[in-house]
């Protein structure tokens, strides 16, 4: 008998990773059966079901904080707080897509199953602790995605932002690449601790232009998955072009996992590079609020106003990151899941009326369903006035925490950015909340009175339908979250406040 | 104990929500009664909250129940926290039940009113705002409280929203509410700043360690003050009162009588401890009280409108409470809430019942006579007069005597003040008697005789009592029906209990006999300087007690001369002493003066800033410029957005061209 020993692999701390991406091969292999109940129905069950154990998985992990698979992940609050959002992300968007187009057209099997490994991508991104599994968790979640954008393919904007998407993403890759390889050529080290290490050296690279161009170069590669401007013009296309449920995925999800590597890779790995690193940050968040909130302005489609005004709301969230505290890292989980939500309950929003109306994403889509369908038009409604920052949602709150988070770091400029940028994106946010109550409803707009759920033909059904029961329970659930964690923001406190301890060598 | 605390909060609230989501659903009068029912069933678990509370020992009759942290960060510590402590709860008790009554009241008051459900649902919400206000134990709630109050009154003076002149009172009471509001506010941030702390036993307990009249602490007990007055309407707040008569007779006899306009005599009580350390604020309230008793009172001798008469009166007794509390009078002035919350809420459902048997006229030139149509209104209303002017064994005899006897022991220049209350305790039983009889006096009126042969005098075309006009009696209007109390159980009940207690409540603290309002609410004032030292002596205490009874006795002598024996005589009066009376019917000019230095100017310098600033300044240069850069900006932005890769690309290249630069640039 010859002992192989092997690294010591903890089963327990990979365990909501082995749920996400055992769930995809299931579910992929379960998506070649023939009968369509299988096809239609178990798929979307199982993929809800391995996202409800990774969730309750990373729930009983809570309190883990250790290293795993050598010291290439690690497991910690902070880790499974952006993990367990990833993953409520990634069971919306599934009860989303339940009567969509795109999995139709793609086959159920793959479409879900690429949806669970691109969460599993993001749970190792968030857990990444070197550069190489930062790169490889960075690469799982973006290729599933590019072909999740595409998966209407008979509709030639999906092709396209798909295409886009890939080609942006790729290039966005490649810098990240060129920037992680120089770190480690100037450091010699690939492990975050061991970076960290290396900076606060005695003659250490700080200062090296080798270090600071990979620096720069993977700025810019991880600016692009949060969409950061510059780099964001992928993003309205690409939220436009792909299936609704694929862009309220992108635009919650990818954002939280990118969120989540910025923090780990810049305040722990290059946490004592932060004087170099903090004002480019700034900088950027800064043009990022501009650009953002000034672009959503006289946009017609919805998909693409939320686009635009998630480049804005990167560039809030990336306020928190920038100071390096705990306290900003906190402001940053709060608003994120604030932000998760009420995201979510606009998408829900948009995919109820592009079904109902056969109008797509079009601004027309909403007028007048104040009147028509208030469980449409509130959580729009809550939507829009949580992410615009209105007192008594949880985004006012988030917002509040965020600005709090600026000015305790010495960055009260970016405070003040913060809300000029706040105070400009009602513009755009109010329009939206104006067409639904304070217009009639078109004439051309059939609308759907209620109605027993007909099976949608096989092939992608065009003009209107029933919106689905599930649509609008995802849209009146995910508004109540405003609204509740608006009033009792006890609990998202706690669990803001766990993730930013697992930074505890922070301030 | 906090449970039934919380409970006492929750039904009002439930009842709220039960009879707004069901009001196309309550048949006939369910929802008044459901309502009335919510309110009791608040009061029985204040009386829960009571009993638990003598239970407890002396020491330990401060409890708080903290339901949720709203934000405890930032060096906030905003949280949904109530007191519970014998100042509150004496609050709770009266509020509650004398709700109760007034709610049992319009169950048949309001009946064939369009907006039955309606008013039931904002009377309930003002119950709960009224509590929040009153078990708050943290600024937070209390600011809550504050404007939820002032939005339910707003509500219910707006009540018949067709009519033009009561919506306009409706804005009035708002506006100078918000006033106050913001100035509550404002005071309560600088609390914030010298305490670190929004919690009240925890600002209690740095109180006195602080210097004595810090700039900053009497600025912010100024700014409470201007809150506490524009609730209570004290001078020069206090022009929202009389309009606000607009709304239903109940809704004057429970928010603007009984309880939300003694919100600042609450606060000012509540807030000791910081009025303590800052004589200055505390002398300003004590002298506001004094000079809006005196002119309130002086006021209401010459109005004829009934209710105003008694808004007037009310301005006036809430002034000697204010004045009370300034002075260090604590339980004197929550004994006169007490005793005014049950005479003052009887004289306007007496009022009401009147109003009804004349259908809805409220002109006391038109009354008359109405003493054996209606015996039980007119029994009712002489014991609450009776109250009100001070006549012993009343309740109001004992507890007005008791606000001066102890105001008079601060000595100095509060002896002024007390001079001013007793002139205007003369007053009060004048104006209090010329309306007794002015309505129940003399020859009857035609009403009054149609009502003896027991028919109700029915109007065939309904106006407004104020300005006239032609009204219909559908919704947003007054409903068609009128009610007197000899006709309606209800209305018996209530008017009839409360009467009883206005008799009886006095005995609660009888100078040298019983002290029970004092030793109860004892927990609240430990370590007041003023709580026990104030007390009189017994000479002093029964001269005060003597001259009360006297001056009580006089006034009501005086009306019976003019009004009863001799009519007529006041006519000559009126030419003789035309600039007073000019003076007092007017109102003595303030809504003129209010107009001439505030309304005017800022109109005209709205128009200026509307016609001129806005147009050239903010339209043309700010508006115009940042909405050009921002358009200017989406436009650029937008054709960055091309669509085409390639221009991506470019701005790509440009982007990570900038990022590297700064970077090498810090080597």
């Amino acid at each position: 008998m010859i002992a192989a020993t092997g690294p010591h692999i903890d089963v327990e701390a990979l365990s909501p990773l082995l749920a996400l991406t055992g769930g995809g091969l299931v579910v992929l292999l379960v998506g070649l059966l023939r009968p369509r109940v299988v096809r239609e129905v178990l798929v979307p069950l199982l993929a809800l079901a391995s996202l409800a154990a990774a969730l309750g998985l990373a729930i009983w992990q809570w309190d883990a904080d250790e290293e795993i698979i050598a010291g290439a992940l690690r497991v910690d609050t902070l880790a499974l707080a952006f993990t367990a959002f990833v993953i409520v992300a990634a069971a919306i968007t599934v009860l989303l897509s339940w009567r969509a187009v795109a999995p139709r057209e793609a086959a159920h099997g793959e479409y879900y199953a690429m949806l669970l490994v691109s969460a599993a991508g993001m749970s190792v991104l968030v857990q990444a602790q070197n550069l190489v599994s930062l790169f490889i968790g960075f690469e799982l979640l973006s290729v599933p995605l590019y072909v999740l954008c595409a998966s209407e393919m008979r509709r030639s904007s999906s092709l396209e932002a798909g295409l886009k998407y890939l080609i942006i993403g790729s290039v966005g890759s490649a810098t990240l690449l060129y920037g992680l390889a120089l770190i480690y050529g100037a450091t010699g080290r690939t492990d975050f601790a061991a970076i960290a290490d290396a900076l606060n050296s005695v003659g250490g690279p700080v200062s090296d232009p080798l270090f600071l161009t990979g620096l720069a170069l993977s700025v810019v590669g991880l600016a692009f998955k949060v969409s950061v401007a510059p780099f964001h013009q992928w993003t309205p296309d690409a939220y436009e072009g792909a299936p609704t449920p694929v862009t309220a995925f992108m635009a919650t999800a990818t954002k939280v996992a990118a969120l989540g590597v910025i923090i780990r890779f810049f305040d722990v790995a290059l946490i004592n590079a932060q004087p170099d690193w903090a004002p480019a940050l700034a900088a950027l968040a800064t043009i990022t609020i501009v650009v953002g909130n000034v672009g959503a302005i006289g946009q017609t489609s919805v998909k693409r106003l939320l686009a635009w005004s998630s480049v804005a709301q990167a560039g809030y969230m990336l306020a928190g990151i920038v100071v390096g505290t705990q306290h900003g890292i906190e402001a940053v989980a709060f608003y994120l899941a604030a932000y998760l939500v009420m995201n979510m309950a606009a998408f829900a929003v948009v995919v109820a009326r592009a079904r109902e109306t056969g109008l797509g994403d079009a601004i027309e889509a909403l007028e007048g369903i104040g009147q028509s369908k208030p469980l449409l038009a509130w959580p729009m409604t809550i939507a829009m006035l949580g992410l615009a920052g209105i007192p008594g949602t949880a985004g006012f709150i988030g917002k509040f925490f965020l600005i709090d988070g600026a000015v305790d770091g010495d960055y009260a400029w970016l405070g003040i950015v913060i809300v000029v940028g706040s105070a400009v994106s009602l513009v755009y946010y109010l329009k939206v909340v104006a067409a639904m109550w304070m217009r009639p409803a078109p004439r051309s707009v059939p609308v759907l009175a209620g109605g027993a759920v007909d099976d949608p033909p096989a092939d992608a059904p065009a003009g209107p339908r029933a919106a689905g029961g599930e649509v609008t329970l995802v849209a009146v659930g995910c508004a109540a979250g405003p609204v509740v964690f608006g009033v009792l923001p006890g609990p998202l406190f706690d669990i803001a406040r766990d993730a930013a301890a697992a930074m505890s060598h922070l301030f | 104990m906090t449970t039934a605390a919380w409970l006492v909060l929750a039904f009002p609230l439930a009842g709220t929500v039960i009879i707004g989501l069901g009001h196309r659903a309550w048949p006939g009068r369910m929802a008044g009664w459901i309502g009335t029912l919510a309110i009791l069933a608040s009061f029985i678990c204040s009386i829960v909250v009571f009993v638990n509370l003598q239970d407890r020992d002396e020491h330990h009759r401060q409890v708080t129940s903290t339901l949720f942290d709203y934000a405890d960060t930032v060096g906030v510590d905003a949280k949904l926290t109530i007191l519970v402590d014998p100042l509150s709860v004496l609050m709770m008790l009266v509020v509650t039940g004398v709700s109760t009554l007034i709610h049992l009241y319009s169950v048949t008051y309001m009946t064939g009113d369009r907006g039955f459900s309606r008013y039931f649902a904002y009377l309930n919400f003002f119950v709960f705002s009224m509590l929040v206000l009153v078990l708050a134990g943290n600024f937070v709630p209390l600011i809550i409280g504050w404007a939820f109050v002032g939005a339910a009154s707003y509500l219910l003076i707006s009540f018949w929203y067709r009519r033009r002149t009561a919506t306009r009172a409706g804005v009035k009471a708002f506006v100078i509410n918000v006033v106050g509001d913001i100035g509550l506010m404002f005071g309560a941030y600088f609390v914030l700043r010298e305490f670190a702390t929004l919690d009240f036993l925890g600002v209690f307990e740095q109180a006195p360690g602080t210097a004595v009249n810090t700039g900053n602490l009497v600025a912010g007990m100024i700014l409470i003050l201007v809150g506490a007055f524009a609730k209570s309407a004290q001078m020069p707040f206090h022009t929202w009162l009389a309009d606000a008569m607009e709304g239903p007779t109940p809704v004057s006899s429970l928010i603007h009588a009984a309880t939300m306009v003694t919100a600042g005599v609450y606060l000012i009580a509540r807030l000791w401890p910081l009025f303590e350390v800052t004589p200055a604020a505390a002398n300003v309230a004590a002298i506001v009280g004094a000079v809006t008793l005196f002119v309130a009172a002086t006021i209401a001798l010459t109005q004829t409108d009934i209710k105003r008469v008694i808004a007037y009166s009310t301005m006036s007794q809430i002034g000697y409470m204010i004045m009370g509390v300034g002075a260090g009078a604590y339980a004197a002035g929550m004994f006169h809430f007490m005793t005014h919350a049950f005479f003052k809420a009887l004289l306007f459902m007496g009022a009401g019942s009147v109003i009804g048997a004349m259908a809805g006229i409220q002109d006391m030139d038109r009354m008359g006579g109405f003493r054996r149509a209606m015996p039980f209104t007119f029994a009712t209303m002489l014991v609450g007069g009776l109250a009100l002017s001070g006549v012993p064994p009343f309740s109001g005899f004992f507890s007005k005597d008791e606000i001066l006897a102890w105001t008079a022991q601060r000595g100095g220049w509060f002896w002024i003040l007390v001079v001013a209350g007793y002139v205007a305790a003369f007053l009060t039983a004048v104006y209090t008697f010329r309306m007794i009889f002015r309505v129940f006096g003399g020859e009857p009126v035609p009403e009054a005789r149609e009502l003896e042969q027991g028919h109700l005098h029915h109007a065939e075309v309904h106006v407004n009592p104020t300005d006239g006009e032609v009204e219909d009696t559908d919704v947003g209007f007054p409903g068609p029906e009128h009610f007197v109390a000899e006709r309606a159980f209800p209305m018996k009940v209530a008017m009839g209990t409360l009467a009883l207690l206005a008799t009886v409540a006095g005995a609660l603290q009888i100078p040298e006999v019983t002290h029970a309002i004092d030793s109860f609410l004892h927990p609240t004032f430990e370590g007041s300087r003023y709580y026990e030292s104030l007390a009189p002596s017994e000479s002093f205490t029964f001269i005060g007690m003597a001259v009360g009874a006297a001056i009580g006795l006089g006034g009501i002598f005086v009306a019976w001369q003019l009004w009863s024996r001799h009519r007529g005589v006041t006519a000559q009066l009126i030419t003789r002493l035309k600039p007073l009376y000019a003076l007092s019917h007017n109102k003595w000019y303030f809504d003129e003066i209010i107009d001439a230095l505030f309304v005017r100017p800022a109109a005209w310098f709205g128009r200026f800033a509307q016609q001129t600033f806005e147009r050239l300044v903010v339209n043309g240069a700010i508006v115009g410029g940042a909405s050009l850069i921002v358009r200017a900006g989406s436009a650029a932005v937008r054709a960055a957005q091309s669509g085409l890769l390639r221009s991506y690309a470019a701005l790509l290249v440009l982007g990570v061209g900038g990022v590297a630069l700064y970077f090498l640039l810090q080597s």
